[in-house]
């Protein structure tokens, strides 16, 4: 049994935590834009918080369910509704066969993600199913989702008493409230060129709005702000980056690296977004003003500590209650 | 040898670069690379990648894992920069018994580096990582006006014919000293100053898998299709990535490379 993909998105892609071990070779970790909302889908799920989820931007894919099961949205509010009847987000949702999963507008966010209780039948290269689509390798054939897509599921999970009939059913559980205040503010521990800044070009980092610019993808984010000037034009060797460098361009505008960022640059790397804070970014889109605040770097560690902790104590109960609710064991 | 390590610095909050400056040396490199191979063969718990470039190293970690078992008053970057620091001091010691690891030897009609892996049954060392450093890779490429996109630009550009170019571009071996931007992209150096030219301005939407292209003072060779600004004046037949080995990628950081020149039919027919 399987999903089908009826409407493809703009750009579905089966991603998991990352291809790691790889980069000296050239090949990028790639992964989940939103890691944490994307390990919170797997984890209210109960399943392991790496597996493999489908990433989605708006328009996102319209998919048809084959054989019932249990998913969970999280991330962006794409207005997500089966059979036409709207689901929330951040909560598990049994959903029954023959029905059809779909997104009808943004309300908040730029990228959600799909878990799906039943593990997928996919492809793993290099350790993790993520899509490299430029080594067309990983996740679903190494593309992006399309028309007529039909992903098996491994597994069979019976929920025909928990549905009783109706096209879903929503579990009681969910995620906690997210904290609203700060919403623009992204945080960052200085980069190895930040000295290269003018103290003027500081300034400028630290108080102004920068928007994200339509120029954005999976590789980067560009900004569009006050230019920042350098006090030399030194050049530099290439070297490593990671996802939330911030490097700065010669036209003096800035990008942040994302999830599909390449191994090695080029530019000088003023600043890095803080990990905990690389899943709010991840949901900004074009147009959405960002700032950046300095943190320490031990508050940076403690911070993204304290995300996964949550998560692990969020997956070990959720299990239990999924097992309970669907008397299985998973 | 005496090469001055310059920093330790952290590149985010899950990372960190070791550097010795900013320049292209072959003597730095080397440093880079042994302890890049070090570092792999001690199979650090919590290192999730290292990234050898020109002349820095970088770690990249898991702070979750690496939390566990750090120093209580330090941070898991101090902790993390600290033991990297121990490693590299006890380095000159360990240089001398390694010596023996160089070797290894890969020719023309066997490019496929699957087959040279040493026998191992670590799984992680089904990397690629391990493979002996300065391997020789010889390199067909057609430099005729069909493949050699940019040739006429150099030659205006360097006053100098395209023979000239060809015979400079074959008659030195390079150094891989590092893979970057691309699935197996090999930053090779350093060609003759005489067909030295920098990047396009205007980079290609679309250069294809085995194009030759020379940027400032390095050569490398695109491994698969990607937008790109290097100067292309040649294409090799040779397969530079494949998804389907264990060990995808053809060159590796401190392999030797050398070009020779093929005819068109020899091209076609490879």
């Amino acid at each position: 049994m399987s999903i089908q993909i009826i409407k493809a998105g703009i750009l579905d892609t089966v991603q998991d935590r990352g291809r790691y071990g790889y980069q000296h070779l050239g090949i990028n970790p790639g992964g989940e834009m939103d890691i944490f909302s994307a390990q919170l889908s797997n984890c209210l799920l109960g399943k392991e918080m790496n597996a493999p989820v489908i990433e989605m931007h708006f328009p996102a894919a319209q998919i048809f369910f084959e054989e019932e099961t249990v998913i969970c949205i999280t991330g962006g509010d794409f207005l997500p509704v089966i059979n036409k009847n709207k689901i929330p987000v951040g909560q598990p949702v049994a959903i029954n066969t023959n029905s059809i999963l779909q997104f009808e507008k943004v309300i908040s966010g730029a990228t959600c993600y799909l878990s799906i209780l039943q593990d997928l039948t996919l492809d793993k290269w290099l350790n993790s199913y993520s899509t490299n689509i430029k080594a067309e390798a990983g996740g679903w054939n190494g593309r992006k989702l399309k028309k007529g897509d039909r992903i098996n599921f491994k597994n069979n999970v019976e929920c025909t008493a928990l549905l009783s009939n109706k096209d879903f059913i929503l579990l009681p559980w969910g995620k906690r409230e997210t904290e609203k205040t700060g919403l623009n503010k992204i945080r960052f521990i200085k980069g190895n060129e930040w000295d290269w800044l003018t103290n003027d070009a500081i300034n400028i980092f630290k108080q102004n709005n920068f928007s994200i610019s339509n120029n954005s993808d999976r590789m980067g984010y560009r900004l569009m702000g006050k230019e920042l000037k350098t006090k030399e034009n030194d050049s530099l060797l290439s070297s490593a980056v990671t996802f939330g460098t911030i490097q700065l361009l010669p036209d003096g505008q800035l990008i942040i690296l994302m999830a599909d960022h390449q191994t090695t640059g080029g530019y000088p790397r003023i600043a890095n977004v803080i990990s905990a804070d690389l899943s709010l970014l991840a949901q900004k889109k074009p147009g959405d003003k960002i700032n950046f605040s300095e943190a320490d770097h031990k508050i940076a560690e403690q911070e993204i500590i304290k995300q996964h902790n949550y998560l692990q104590q969020l997956q070990t109960t959720c299990k239990f209650k999924m097992e309970k609710i669907l008397n299985v064991t998973l | 040898m005496n090469i001055k390590l310059e920093s330790i610095l952290p590149l985010g909050d899950a990372a960190l670069i070791i550097s010795w400056g900013n320049i292209i040396d072959e003597s730095i490199n080397k440093k880079v690379l042994d302890l890049f191979h070090k570092l792999k063969s001690l199979s650090l718990n919590g290192v999730v990648d290292i990234v050898p470039a020109y002349c820095s190293l970088t770690i990249h970690y898991d702070v979750f894992v690496l939390q566990q078992t750090k120093e209580k008053n330090k941070s898991v970057f101090e902790n993390t920069r600290d033991e990297i620091k121990k490693i590299i001091e006890e380095d000159d010691e360990w240089m001398h018994s390694k010596l023996s690891l160089a070797g290894g030897n890969i020719s023309q009609d066997r490019p496929a580096v699957a087959g040279v892996s040493p026998a191992t049954n670590k799984e992680e060392d089904n990397d690629g990582a391990s493979l002996p450093t300065g391997r020789k890779i010889k390199v067909p490429v057609c430099y005729s006006e069909k493949y050699a996109l940019d040739m006429n630009e150099i030659v205006q550009q360097k006053k100098i014919s395209a023979e000239e170019i060809i015979y400079l571009h074959t008659s030195k071996k390079y150094r891989v000293y590092m893979i970057g931007f691309l699935p197996g992209f090999a930053y090779m150096g350093e060609i003759d100053e005489k067909i030295a030219v920098p990047r396009k301005s205007q980079p290609r939407l679309v250069v294809e898998a085995g194009c030759v292209g020379i940027a400032g003072k390095q050569t490398g060779v695109y491994p698969l299709d990607s937008p790109g600004g290097w100067q292309i004046i040649g294409k090799t037949p040779l397969k530079l990535f494949n998804k389907e080995k264990v060990d995808p990628v053809l060159f590796k950081p401190g392999d030797e490379v050398e070009f020779y020149s093929i005819s068109e039919d020899e091209y076609s027919n490879y």
